[in-house]
This record gives C-alpha cells, structure tokens and sequence, in this order.
C-alpha cells in the first residue's frame, strides 16, 4: 500500500510541484552473449527494447545500466554510444539491466498539460448535468484521484489501488497549500513551489496517510 | 444506478455503434464531433496512463469517474473498445463490457457476413440485443429520472 507520487497543476495546466514518493521498479538484470537476441531501438534519446520479450524484460522496456554501471540516455557511462557497443562482439559476454523508463521532468510536464485537457474534456463529453472533471482514474496499477480547488489548482495523486483515505490527504494537501506556499511572501502564485515547509510537511502528510490509512477529522 | 449510454470504437477511430439510455445533457456539438473527442480522449488517456504507470500494465486503463458519472472501459486485443457511461453507484464491469463484445458485437457482427466491419453497425437484431441486454442488467433502472 503506497503512494507513488504528488503532481501540482496550476490554473494553465503547468506543472508547479512533483514529489516521487515511491517508485516500484520491475528490473531484470541478465548477462548476455554475442549476439544479442532482443532487438533494440533509438526512440527518445533512450534505448528501449522493440521485440524479444523474455524473462521479465518486456516490450518498452529501457536499457538502464551495462554491467552495472549506468547509462547517460543514449550513451554509456565511457561516453559511448549504447547500440554501438553492443553491436560489437568484442564487448560480450555483457551485463544489460533492464526496466521501466523513468520520467524526465520534461515528460512530467508534458503529461501535467495533457491531464489538465483530458479533465476539462471529461467535464464536457459527462452525460449528466454539473459534472465535475475527472477525480478519479483507475488502472490495475495504480489509481489517479484528482482534487480540483475553486481556485483552478488541482492536486494529483497517485497511488496503489487499495490505498485508502486519499480524498482527505487531497485535502490536507491543499491545506498545506495554503499555509506554506500561499502564505509564503516570497512565493508567486502560479509559479513552481519552492518552498522548504512546504516539502517537509507535503512528505510528514504523505507518511501518516500511508501509516494510518485516513486522516481524522480536522487535523 | 443507471446506465446513460454506451460507445463502441474501432481499432481506427470509427464510431461502429451509439446508443443512450439516460442521457441529461448532451455535448453541445453535433454527434460526429462528439465521438471523434471521446476516441481522442481515450487515446490520450491509454497514452497518458501507461507513461505514468510505475509498473508494467495487463489490463490498463480500466474506468475514471467525475463527481457525477463514471467512464467504464475495456478494450480488446483487436483494438475494439467498449465505453459504457453509468452513473456512480456502479462497480467494476469489465465482465459486461466483454460480453457485450463477444456475445453480441462478434456473434452478430462480425459472424454476420452481410454486416460490413470498418462502418457504423446497420443490424437491427445488434441493436435490439444490446439494448434488451443493457436494460437486463442489474445496474440499470428504469426510472426516468
């Protein structure tokens, strides 16, 4: 039961604040010899895999580290480019870790923006009148739970499926909102929050909704 | 509990089938419009959802819910989508939204070689069905309000 991670949108649908609670990393480290049976691609300035899924090393995955030391984007820790390497049999028998690929803060920003239209999009298509956005996503890894303030701030959550009582940790987030951020004089609205309370007590908040479950009423 | 309409997509976007049963309020753009932004937004939220997940996904992107309905999703391998819109009392119903494709899109479409894939749905007998077996349901009532 965890919360992975907190994203803070402004009114524009610009990222303001991320935290990464918890990352849950599915990796399989193998050790390989010439030549290598999964075909590799370029695609992002990373290199994922395209075909070959086998022993926990699935279609997407990204090369993470080479014989334990780990890869800059497209180029080994040396410098040097990463399909290049392992095109050469010289190289083997090497050691590729594989994963899911983490999140540049580029693409947390670009999916901040895209979760911001997608809301306002659930808005309109609703069959019903007054409906809201979109407060709640559910996958089978994780659920998304959306607060939106009367202000256009939404606070985004996301956590394990069974995790409980995030509603009043939405809450108690805008709370700390208000008190570290807002309060802050030398914060300005809509920009990014860099503010050290508001960190400490953002992950102080994040720890008892894990523990307890739920928050009590007005703490 | 109700449900206020149903969409079912292709693999390419095309609209094959549309019906409401509650609907409130509609979209305030015309109907070719509104299925493009519902497939679009589905895209966009399967892309969105498996960049964000932090463990490799089976199933996916299985429903949202706003303050007053809840989306329902299910896709198949062959990229048919079924989104069902119900209201939220309702819990996980992937097993309906399969059996609406199994029983009755591939027995009496797809099996139907009078049926054209790729277009809107034409067949009565699909049409009648699915309704006789969305009002079945135990989540559906039939109260008009």
């Amino acid at each position: 039961m965890a919360i992975f991670s907190v994203y803070v949108v402004n009114k524009a649908g610009g990222l303001i604040y991320q935290l990464d609670s918890y990352a849950p990393r599915a990796e399989a480290e193998k050790t390989f010899s010439y030549p290598l049976d999964l075909l590799l691609k370029l695609h992002d300035d990373r290199v994922l895999v395209a075909f070959g899924q086998r022993d926990g090393i699935r279609v997407g995955h990204a090369v993470l580290a080479i014989n334990g030391m780990d890869v800059n984007g497209k180029y080994t820790a040396e410098g040097r480019e990463v399909l290049e390497y392992l095109g050469s049999p010289a190289n083997y028998p090497v050691s590729i870790r594989f994963g899911r690929p983490r999140l540049t803060s580029n693409e947390k920003l670009m999916l901040a923006s895209m979760f911001h239209s997608l809301f306002a999009i659930g808005s309109q298509l609703s069959p019903e009148q007054g409906s809201s956005g979109i407060e709640m996503l559910e996958t089978d890894t994780f659920k998304l739970h959306c607060y939106q303030t009367l202000t256009g701030i939404k606070f985004v959550v996301l956590a394990d499926p069974r995790q409980a009582g995030i509603d009043s940790l939405l809450r108690k987030i805008y709370e700390i909102y208000s008190d570290y951020a807002l309060k802050n004089p030398f914060y300005s609205l809509e920009m990014p929050i860099r503010c050290e309370l508001f960190d400490q007590n953002l992950k102080l908040a994040l720890e008892v909704a894990e523990k307890a479950g739920t928050f009590g009423p007005g703490s | 509990m109700t449900v206020h309409n149903l969409y079912l997509f292709d693999r390419n976007g095309v609209c094959l089938h549309y019906s409401e049963w509650h609907r409130k309020k509609q979209a305030g753009i015309p109907k070719e419009e509104e299925y493009k932004l519902m497939y679009g937004m589905l895209f966009s939220i399967r892309s969105f959802v498996s960049k964000m997940s932090p463990l490799d996904m089976k199933d996916g992107f299985l429903a949202f819910q706003t303050s007053r309905y809840k989306l329902h999703y299910y896709e198949t391998p062959t990229g048919i989508k079924v989104v069902m819109n119900t209201d939220l009392g309702v819990g996980p119903i992937r097993d309906v939204l399969h059996h609406i494709y199994s029983a009755l899109y591939v027995e009496l479409v797809v099996k139907n070689p009078l049926c054209p894939l790729g277009q809107t749905v034409q067949s009565e007998l699909f049409r009648s069905r699915l309704d006789s077996y969305i009002r079945s349901l135990p989540f559906f009532s039939a109260r008009a309000g």
